[in-house]
């Protein structure tokens, strides 16, 4: 028998071998464009609001932005507090490139932004990652506020705080629908975030897991440490001033808002939120982090900052891996075989479940208390009507949530070691109730997040290898061995 | 002489950590270096790798004047080495420690697109396979056996195919039997590659056993050179530290 497997083993190895050249993940990368360069048009024929395609545009952005962040941070292990600076000066260089140079190119002048971008973090990085840590955080804020500075003081150069308006764009990407310019971005954004991909799974990525693990030992299989740093930090200041361009086409305007440091910590959020040693993790920090911001900035402006110090906090404490990360999370032994190993992805799909539920409950509690404050046990101003929940006050909505969730929850769990497709599917499409009761509660948006997040999450952990053979076969892997 | 130190000296502030140290070692050679806790052991690996500038005096590797290289060009010609306390990289499988330095070693990390995930696969098995780690390679290496951790390091230093292996206190805390599997794997990789070997230990059952010279350092200065016989036979090494240790 394990002569079997190991002979199975090793044929999957030899065509894994000959596939080196080729990367099964363009075909994510491009089902991903596919689906999502309709979506303007989905949204225009159900007649929902423009200002979701805005929305979604802003989500590739900063998904791109804090992608390429967390290639520093997670993957080099270098954390720039000073990132917003590459941003900017993607912005202004083709900002004002473009306004000032009459008659050139649009592509040109986009181009002219990771060219900018590389060349500042060359210079800037030239002194920053002769130190590390700390310091290297420090100076990076430091040099960020330099060029923040520069922004917006030097009125004969960058305009000072009244920034460069009027920039030219072509027509076609200004369209009133923001649907070309939503296209736009993501076309460059899926390219770039594919390259960042090929970038981090390349020997060259590997090289800089290997510095971030232990630069000492880098340096002496062979790898020259801080030459490898400075590479890294300019291959991200070229992405970040690509993100910081693609802000400006829409703006037709630069502002030195662009560069400040907030900018900064809000890519540092998203990757700490995502999951920092995971590649997509930024992604779901983005998704969050600008969902939040719609949903409670908004409505609430007065307690964005508190509701988001709450989220960080608990996110550090509860999950320090972030949600990509609590996702990924196993704890599997070289030496376990398929049944043991089945057994532990089964305990840990069903605690993660149980944190799952109690962090959508949280998450929708809270929505209710910012829906109607106040109204712990019957609303205030609206009739009680039983059928519309948002008139069920906080309390009994929170505990009808609590009884709904965990019974279905408890119930599908019970007989997740059955290895039903049926109960499988049951599992996946729980979180409708949850979206339900989110467009009851206003706030479609986290609705829809929390479905994204259990869909990622029980996909991920049904589709493990071991839970896979156990889905074939239909039955617990005891028998079987 | 593939490897030359001459003369060396490093201090540190006021303090003299080696103090006019020389030390060779012919190809194909294993020797050692023995002393106290504070002798300077470690100092002069260092020195050696470039992880430390000597104050004076000249390493040389293969007739060719190394004092002063930075570490990954001292690697890259051809000196591997473990470091006392385990040098790996402790989040990343062992497949991954190793085929990084493989990588490393091919001049390959500048490249940036092709995906790594099944580059240099026979070469770094054979590498895993050779230093005892068959059937681990997918093992976070951070969570390895202290034994297996040595192991996976010298794997590593291996990867650079060095001529010369400098190991510092490679069973520096492992149980005799660990003591005597590393020994033995050791000694076998070191003739299967005719490697040239430099190491420090502290188990004088180890030195004696493998090492054809043996050079003393006592606060951070050589106090006796030569065969393990001559250095055992010698008084000053009996007083200040064989007497000692026993």
């Amino acid at each position: 028998m394990a002569n079997l497997q190991g002979s199975i083993g090793e044929g999957a190895l030899a065509q894994r071998r000959a596939a080196t050249a080729r990367d099964p993940m363009i075909w994510a990368f491009v089902a991903a464009l596919v689906l999502l360069f309709w979506v303007p048009e989905l949204i225009l024929y159900m007649g929902w609001a423009k200002f979701w395609i805005q929305f979604a545009t802003q989500v590739f952005i900063w998904s791109l932005f804090a992608m390429s962040f967390n290639l520093l941070m997670g993957y080099a292990g270098m954390i720039s507090f000073g990132q917003a600076a590459y941003l900017g000066i993607g912005g202004y260089t083709a900002g004002l490139l473009l306004k000032n140079i009459a008659g050139l190119s649009f592509y040109l002048g986009l181009a002219a932004a990771p060219l900018g971008g590389a060349l500042a973090a060359l210079i800037i990085g030239y002194f920053c990652v002769r130190r590390t840590h700390i310091y290297f955080a420090i100076l990076t804020l430091a040099f960020g506020h330099i060029v923040y500075l520069i922004a917006f003081k030097w009125y004969g150069f960058t305009g000072g705080d009244n920034g460069v308006i009027g920039i030219p764009v072509p027509g076609w990407i200004t369209e009133p629908t923001f649907a070309n310019y939503y296209k736009f971005v993501l076309v460059i954004s899926v390219a770039a975030i594919y390259l960042l991909w090929r970038i981090v799974n390349s020997p060259f990525g590997r090289a800089l897991t290997a510095i971030r693990e232990n630069p000492e030992r880098a340096d002496f299989i062979g790898i020259p440490v801080d030459r490898y740093r400075l590479y890294a930090f300019v291959l991200v200041g070229a992405f970040s001033g690509l993100a910081g361009a693609l802000i400006m086409v829409n703006d037709r305007s630069v502002y030195p808002d662009l560069a400040h440091w907030t900018q900064s910590t809000q890519v540092l959020l998203m990757s700490l939120l995502g999951g920092v040693y995971t590649f997509f993790g930024p992604i779901v920090g983005a998704v969050l982090l600008r969902t939040m911001d719609a949903d409670i900035t908004q409505n609430y402006p007065e307690i964005w900052q508190l509701f988001l110090g709450g989220v960080l906090v608990l996110i550090l404490f509860g999950l320090p891996g972030g949600i990509v990360g609590f996702i990924q999370e196993r704890d599997i032994g070289s030496g376990d075989d398929h049944a043991t190993r089945t057994a532990k992805l089964l305990r840990l799909f069903r605690r993660k479940s149980w944190m799952f539920l109690g962090g959508a409950l949280l998450f929708t509690t809270f929505f209710s208390i910012l829906q109607s404050p106040g109204a712990w046990l019957l609303p205030r101003t609206r009739v009680f009507e039983p059928f519309a929940l948002a008139t069920w006050g906080i309390v009994p909505c929170a505990l009808l949530q609590l009884v709904v969730g965990a019974a279905a929850l408890w119930l599908l769990l019970r007989r997740v070691d059955r290895f039903n497709r049926i109960d499988g599917a049951l599992l996946l499409i729980l979180p409708i109730a949850a979206l339900v009761l989110h467009v009851y509660l206003g706030t479609p948006l986290s609705g829809l997040l929390i479905v994204l997040l259990w869909v990622i999450f029980t996909v991920y952990s049904l589709v493990q290898a071991d839970f896979r053979r156990a889905y074939r076969l239909g039955r617990p892997p005891n028998g079987g061995g | 002489m593939l490897l030359r130190v001459e003369a060396v000296t490093k201090s540190f502030g006021g303090f003299v950590a080696v103090r006019d140290v020389s030390l060779s070692v012919e190809r194909g050679r294993t020797a050692c270096v023995i002393g106290p806790n504070g002798a300077g052991k470690s100092t002069l690996f260092n020195l050696i790798t470039g992880h430390l500038q000597p104050t004076r005096g000249q390493v040389f590797f293969a007739d060719r004047d190394i004092t002063g290289r930075p570490p990954h060009t001292i690697c890259q010609l051809g000196i591997g080495r473990s470091f006392q306390r385990t040098n790996i990289f402790p989040r990343l499988s062992v497949f991954d420690n190793l085929q990084i330095a493989v990588l490393s070693h091919q001049r390959r990390t500048l490249n940036m697109l092709t995906p790594a995930r099944a580059l240099v696969h026979d070469e770094t098995m054979a590498l895993l396979d050779s230093v005892g780690l068959a059937g681990e390679e997918r093992s976070t290496s951070g969570t390895l056996s202290y034994g297996l951790q040595k192991q996976l390091e010298l794997g590593i230093a291996l990867a650079s195919e060095p001529q010369v292996l400098l190991l510092d206190e490679p069973t520096a805390g492992m149980s005799p039997q660990e003591t005597a599997d590393t020994i033995a794997l050791i000694g076998r990789i070191v003739r299967d590659r005719g490697l040239t070997l430099l190491f420090t230990e502290h188990d004088m059952d180890v030195v004696f056993g493998i090492a054809e010279r043996i050079t003393v350092l006592h606060q951070g200065a050589v106090l006796a050179e030569g065969t393990p016989e001559e250095v055992q036979s010698n008084e000053d090494v009996q007083r200040i530290y064989l007497g000692e240790a026993e």
